[in-house]
């Protein structure tokens, strides 16, 4: 009779288990905008202290408190801050157009009062679709972020920063909105990488000082995360050689599927758009 | 100044010219006022040609004491920092004495908008006139519905001074920032190359290009610039090794930190507390000889420093201030 009932009660566990196993893993709340603020998100990340850090589309990072319900402002001013990264309740890392930044606050007033370049060294051409996301970061406290590549929507500015790629359509006919880049937009490629690791993922040892491109072939990898396995995930973004926007388990060395990034692989010599496709499978 | 489309047909026209424009018309209007006076004396004495032109209306007391006051922050038709002329009627219409009341004391009040300054200088007989003339000429009016329009312009974030804003720039690298170190003082900073790049004067920036849709736009320097620096003025070749390394923020405004060549370099840029001005501080570190600065030549602008000489553009800082030193840029009279 025992062993019945312990049965029926395993059976009975194992059909809840074969409901929908998401349904107690989260609930919804609304969270009011603080007044003010654009309210497009970039990033998010839980404090260890159980806040909300959030960055937005003016460079403000603002952090909720759900246990009283309001906002308070952290930092301001990044340029399109689209990932965070809550190392504290009073150290943030977060990863704007320009540079991997970490926010501090070093006097205790709950505002960040030191805005530190952890790292820049990739390139910008000043196109408008070179987002920056990340940061991720592994069980070792390495660093991940990815870089999107420009759009043909638009050229690149007369100033960049980091060095230029030649395999390509010649920086000089691409100044955005001139004739010459009119001309040449088609032969630019849909989405281009001509600035260093537009395309990739990069590994940053924790203090930022050791710099390893990791992985590339991506076009706007949006996403970048670690899953309870240690193994990091990217999201790519619908587009030229992307049918759809997918998931990519993605190691040190592999490449992704969007050729542009390709450019800036060590002793590369060929413009992106002239690899075959079963050279790139 | 930002441009102002649109119009109420019945509101004067001088709403919507440029804030100079319009003090120029007040002072216009001020001479016709005194004008009257002025006929009466020559009635006394013969003259050869009657008068025979009407001076302009002069715009009502209370129409004039807005432009004077009021209208820098209330657009008569829209939301601008403030409510418009037409809510404001609404709200106000027959509470004449609520008005002047709030207008000497007003209290945070709108969500996301900056609060009011006390118009305690102003008396409340000009209030009262202010506020007749607002619900006159507004009665029966609807606000203009503006497309496009940056709903954000007027919060805090936005009009706070001082403020840092790292933006797509105009005339600067893409890892420009943006820095309003006071109400009309203002600079763009390459956090890229290491280095100042302009100084203007007036009312900031406009970051909606940027920020309306997907960043493929500049932002807009609103003002005059007086400034364009064409190079570091600290001693560097052309490629010598720079690496931004952040910012520390006090009292609202960056100190950059950075290497350039062999030197770790912090850099400040302040206003000056009295007149038009911004005062730059450097601080230098493994400096191998004494440094001199070499100045952009700039036609709107003065250098100056108590902390060395300047031969033309060429500044040598003091002894004993070789490794810290401020130099005072002032708009040229």
């Amino acid at each position: 009779m025992r062993s019945w009932l312990f049965a029926l009660a395993c059976l009975a566990g194992a059909a809840a288990a074969q409901q929908d196993p998401w349904t107690d893993a989260f609930t919804f709340e609304r969270v009011e905008i603080p007044p003010g603020i654009d309210p497009q998100i970039g990033g998010v990340d839980t404090t260890p202290s159980g806040k909300l850090a959030v960055c937005f589309h003016r460079g403000e990072v603002l952090i909720y408190d759900p246990a009283a319900a309001t906002w308070a402002p952290f930092a301001e001013g990044l340029h399109e801050p689209l990932g965070l990264l809550a190392e504290s309740d009073a150290s943030m890392l977060v990863m704007q157009r320009s540079e991997l930044t970490r926010l501090r606050d070093t006097d205790g007033d709950g505002l960040a009062d030191d805005y530190e370049t952890v790292f820049d060294g990739f390139g910008m051409s000043g196109n408008y679709h070179e987002f920056g996301f990340g940061p991720a970061q592994d069980a070792d406290g390495n660093l991940y972020v990815s870089l999107g590549t420009a759009s043909n929507g638009a050229g690149v500015r007369r100033e960049i920063r980091g060095p230029w790629s030649d395999l390509g359509v010649p920086r000089g006919q691409m100044t955005t909105g001139t004739k010459e880049w009119r001309q040449v937009r088609e032969a630019a490629g849909r989405m281009y990488s001509r600035v260093p690791w537009r395309g990739w993922v990069v590994q940053l040892s924790p203090d930022g000082e050791q710099v390893t491109p990791w992985a590339c072939g991506f076009r706007t990898p949006d996403g970048i995360g670690f899953d309870a396995d240690g193994r990091l995930l990217v999201t790519d973004n619908q587009g030229d050689w992307l049918g759809t926007s997918k998931v990519h388990h993605v190691r040190q060395g592999h490449f992704h599927g969007h050729p542009a990034s390709l450019v800036w692989r060590e002793g590369w010599d060929r413009p992106a758009l002239e690899v075959p496709v079963a050279e790139l499978e | 100044m930002t441009v102002r489309a649109g119009r109420l047909d019945h509101l004067s026209a001088t709403h919507l010219m440029p804030r100079s424009t319009r003090f120029a018309l007040v002072l216009v209007a001020s001479l016709c006022a005194a004008l009257p006076a002025q006929q009466q004396v020559q009635q006394q004495q013969p003259h050869k040609e009657p008068a025979q032109q009407q001076p302009p209306t002069p715009p009502e007391p209370g129409e004039q004491h807005y432009t004077m006051y009021c209208a820098s922050c209330h657009m008569p038709d829209r939301f601008h920092v403030g409510p418009s002329l037409i809510e404001i009627g609404k709200l106000y219409g027959d509470k004449s004495d609520d008005f002047v009341a709030w207008c000497h004391a007003p209290q945070p009040k709108r969500q996301g908008v900056i609060q009011m300054p006390s118009m305690a200088h102003v008396q409340k007989a000009q209030l009262l006139q202010i506020h007749s003339w607002v619900v006159a000429s507004t009665k029966g009016k609807e606000e203009v519905v503006v497309k496009n329009a940056d709903r954000f312009r007027a919060s805090p974030s936005m009009r706070r001074r001082p403020l840092v804003q790292r933006i797509f720039m105009p005339q600067a690298g893409p890892a420009a920032i943006a820095v309003a170190a006071s109400d009309e003082g203002h600079f763009c900073w390459d956090a890229g190359e290491c280095r100042l790049r302009y100084v203007w004067k007036g009312d900031f920036i406009d970051g909606w290009p940027v920020w309306r849709a997907n960043g493929n736009a500049l932002a807009k320097v609103v003002g005059d610039v007086l400034l364009r620096e064409a190079r570091t003025p600290l001693p560097a070749d052309e490629d010598a090794r720079r690496k931004f390394l952040g910012y520390r923020m006090k009292d609202g405004l960056p100190t950059f930190r950075y290497r350039l060549g062999s030197m770790r370099v912090e850099e400040r840029i302040t206003p000056l507390l009295d007149g038009w001005g911004l005062e730059r501080r450097f601080a230098l570190q493994g400096a191998s000889q004494p440094v001199k600065l070499t100045m952009t030549a700039a036609p709107k602008m003065t250098y100056t420093s108590e902390d060395g000489t300047f031969d033309g553009l060429v500044f040598t800082p003091s002894k004993g201030k070789e490794r810290a030193f401020t130099i005072v840029m002032e708009e040229k009279e």
